[in-house]
């Protein structure tokens, strides 16, 4: 890598550090605060009374009728009861911003078990090392003795700016522009726990997209401009980029709820890492230094790098020279990836090498392409190539067409060209899927020398029982490598190597350890490696 | 500068991609979102391009009468026939309240019959056509694949019948019929030994290629992003 490349690189890992850094600037602080004391009433509170008030009166005006139901809470305000203590509220880590979580200690008058903490099921000593059947066993057991106590918890959550909490979704403005009713369960009325609970996880924000950008109108009617106002003024309120947040948290028991422990003006915010996809990050920063690295020592070249011989790359120029002692043209097909696939950019690197090496030996090229974004992109390849061989002249950009963007009509389009041009060579190089059987038996039976690079690992028998030369997934990826044998690009295959090596002993030894662990009643120790190489998707 | 701008350009994007997939920062997750909004817009101008480059291809074959003209003049036809259709058709419905021509702004079925006509029975009638050639085309394969010429082909060949037979309902029951239940289940069935093979063999080699093929791709991206190798100059990066 030239120094003025190493510059570039720089250059761009910092404007990228820069992007990144404004992109996550992160909202104001999340505020955490003690509950409040339990014996003063907080003014929120509602007033107990013996009968529902009609549900007209207490919704706030909106457009839309309120379906009946009760407009306060379901329990009477027992200021003797004690409220649940310590409340704090903690931003959820690892996440957009758009979960929060509530934990608080138990009320001294809840009798049910304490339910452990998500987090304290990963570290306290009692079940760090169970099993995840044993784990929810334990769990269950301890659910079940807390269903048997009556008590419980009551979270409320409202907008800081609103005036009051909602103690049924209908006392939320959900309706529709048009007036009907919408349902919105996610953001409305009280959350209801069991006994024991010493957590709630509100993961009830939404961000809210750029106008246009959402489609969730249902009325057939076009809403004028002021409806979708009011629509997105109600969406805003679940975003947490505009809106802080106040939670109460009351302990009930036998019909009973006492006063809440409060909290206000909290707000999740996004993290910079997600600590899920931590295995996930040192896999990469190692296997990618030691690409790197070897990158590096095969500029050096202290020593000749050897690489075992791979048919399909060996016969490429073969299958060449073949079709020109022919005076047939070859077809080489990039497979179903859009531009952005890794094995499409693989294709239009593999077609510069054997376009070059056509063009060297004046043979003709047809590429029909699914994509037309990827047309374009190979058809520079294709001229570029022709014009390194010093035969310009020879480049046919009529022979570089975008044929369709359906899948059988291309297998289709291609079984005719390979038939009616008579192809005296067929490079599939990329993602192929279901079509794949079909280019290759036609392939087959024209006569052509075809050679495949995929990695698409479902086709690669039908791939390998047509064909006459398969390259399976990392030999594709290798094969611009192969084909230039350019020490630097050769040293990125030794490094590529040796991080296998790396990541299959320690799989070996980890599934060698878990297997003991397991057989010396280790299971739960079994399960914590396995899960050190799990990727979680949230 | 003609180089290094390019390069410049996509190691920015590329780093810039690798780090938004470990940032799950609301501004990150929007950024991508905004990307995958502009390659779709640059998708839809790019099919215009890519029309265009069919319909000259296809005009000049015909113009010249070169061979197998007539296919490119079925592709011209095709195309015109399908787009007017489309295009005309959302204009001149036939209401069958009011029993007159009315505008229609869709392409749907319902609201252009002639083009819903057209795509079901002319187009996807095609294409499960040319699927259902699958069906020979697999089978002709299988016949010039399944040979004992060696031992791993023979052990090819072992496992392809298993499962074929496992398959198909009817020899699982005869297998079944005498072999497992006279034995009272000491022989697994045919179906479980099919199961077997999938799950245990068959995972374990896929997953080692997927393993490669992880490692071969991360090889390539690094490659691309340190420079190495530059598709989007044409290829070779030389």
């Amino acid at each position: 890598m030239s120094r003025s490349g190493v510059m570039c690189a720089l250059v761009g890992m910092c404007i990228t550090a820069a992007v990144a850094l404004t992109c996550c600037a992160s909202a104001e602080p999340l505020a955490v605060a003690e509950s409040a004391p339990a014996a003063v009433p907080t003014e929120s509170a509602p007033a107990p009374t013996p009968e529902p008030t009609p549900a007209t009166e207490s919704a706030p005006a909106t457009e839309s009728a309120a379906p009946p139901g009760p407009t306060q809470p379901d329990f009477v305000e027992d200021p003797t009861l004690s409220p649940p203590q310590s409340l704090i509220a903690q931003d959820v880590p690892g996440d957009e911003g758009g979960a929060l979580l509530l934990m608080w200690e138990l009320s001294p008058d809840d009798t049910a078990p304490a339910m452990p903490r998500e987090r304290e099921q990963k570290t306290s000593p009692a079940l760090k090392w169970l099993t995840k059947k044993e784990r929810g066993q334990e769990l269950a057991n301890i659910a079940a003795a807390a269903a048997k106590s009556k008590c419980g918890y009551v979270v409320l959550r409202k907008v800081s700016t609103d005036s009051e909490f909602a103690w049924h979704p209908s006392m939320v403005p959900t309706g529709n522009p048009d007036g009907s009713e919408q349902e919105d369960p996610d953001f409305a009325g009280p959350e209801t726990l069991p006994g024991g609970t010493r957590e709630f996880k509100d993961e009830s924000f939404v961000f809210l997209v750029p106008p246009g950008e959402d489609s969730e109108l249902v009325s057939d009617k076009p809403p004028t401009l002021e409806d979708l106002q009011e629509l997105r003024a109600r969406r805003a309120k679940k975003d947490p980029r505009y809106n802080t947040y106040d939670y109460e948290v009351r302990f009930t028991k036998a019909g009973k709820m006492s006063l809440p422990a409060a909290i206000q003006g909290v707000r999740p915010r996004g993290n910079l890492f997600n600590p899920w996809w931590g295995n996930m990050a040192i896999v990469i920063l190692l296997s990618g230094g030691l690409i790197l690295g070897f990158i590096y020592t095969a500029r050096l070249g202290r020593r000749a790098l050897y690489v075992r011989p791979i048919a399909g790359l060996q016969a490429v120029e073969d299958a060449v020279g073949r079709a020109t002692e022919m005076g047939r043209p070859i077809l080489f097909s990039a497979g179903f990836g859009g531009v952005g696939d890794l094995s499409t950019i693989a294709a239009m690197v593999v077609l510069g090498r054997i376009a070059r090496v056509a063009a060297e030996h004046g043979t003709q090229i047809i590429v029909p392409c699914l994509d037309p974004v990827v047309m374009a992109a190979l058809r520079e390849v294709v001229r570029e190539a022709y014009m390194t061989a010093g035969r310009p002249e020879d480049y046919r950009e009529d022979r570089i067409y975008f044929l369709t963007s359906a899948q059988f009509a291309y297998a289709a389009g291609v079984s005719g060209l390979i038939v009616r041009e008579r192809v005296a060579a067929c490079f599939y190089m990329g993602s192929f899927f279901a079509e794949s059987l079909i280019l290759a038996e036609t392939g087959a039976m024209a006569g052509a020398i075809q050679i495949v690079g995929t990695d698409a690992y479902t086709q690669l028998p039908f791939f390998i029982t047509a064909c006459d030369y398969t390259l399976m997934c990392e030999e594709y990826y290798g094969a611009s490598a192969y084909l230039s044998r350019e020490p630097r690009l050769l040293g990125s295959l030794k490094g590529q190597d040796y991080s296998k090596l790396i990541i299959a002993v320690a799989m070996v030894a980890s599934v060698i350890l878990a297997t003991v662990l397991s057989r010396i009643g280790a299971a739960g120790m079994a399960e914590f490696l396995q899960e050190l190489f799990h990727y979680r998707a949230g | 500068m003609r180089r290094q701008v390019p390069f410049i350009i996509a190691t920015v994007a590329g780093v810039l991609m690798l780090v938004q997939f470990f940032v799950p920062a609301h501004g990150m997750v929007r950024m991508q979102t905004v990307f995958t909004l502009y390659t779709r817009i640059i998708g839809g101008f790019a099919m215009v391009l890519g029309v265009a480059s069919l319909m000259q291809v296809s005009w000049v074959r015909v113009k010249r009468r070169a061979d197998n003209w007539p296919f490119a003049l079925t592709t011209i036809l095709g195309f015109v026939v399908m787009f007017a259709v489309g295009v005309l058709g959302g204009f001149f419905i036939h209401d069958p309240t009011t029993g007159k021509l009315t505008w229609s702004a869709g392409i749907a079925p319902d609201k252009n019959p002639v083009f819903g006509w057209l795509f079901y029975n002319v187009y996807t009638t095609m294409d499960a056509t040319i699927f259902s050639l699958l069906a020979f085309y697999m089978a002709s394969a299988a016949y010039r694949a399944m040979r004992a010429r060696d031992l791993t082909a023979g052990m090819l060949l072992g496992a392809a019948m298993i499962v074929m037979l496992g398959r198909a309902p009817l020899t699982a029951y005869f297998w079944d019929m005498w072999l497992v239940k006279p034995t009272d289940h000491q022989i697994a069935s045919l179906g479980e030994i099919t199961e077997w093979l999938l799950t245990y063999p068959n995972t374990a080699a896929t997953r080692a290629l997927m393993f490669g093929t992880g490692l071969a791709a991360l090889a390539q991206g690094v490659r691309i992003l340190v420079g190495l190798e530059r598709p989007y100059m044409a290829g070779t990066g030389d």
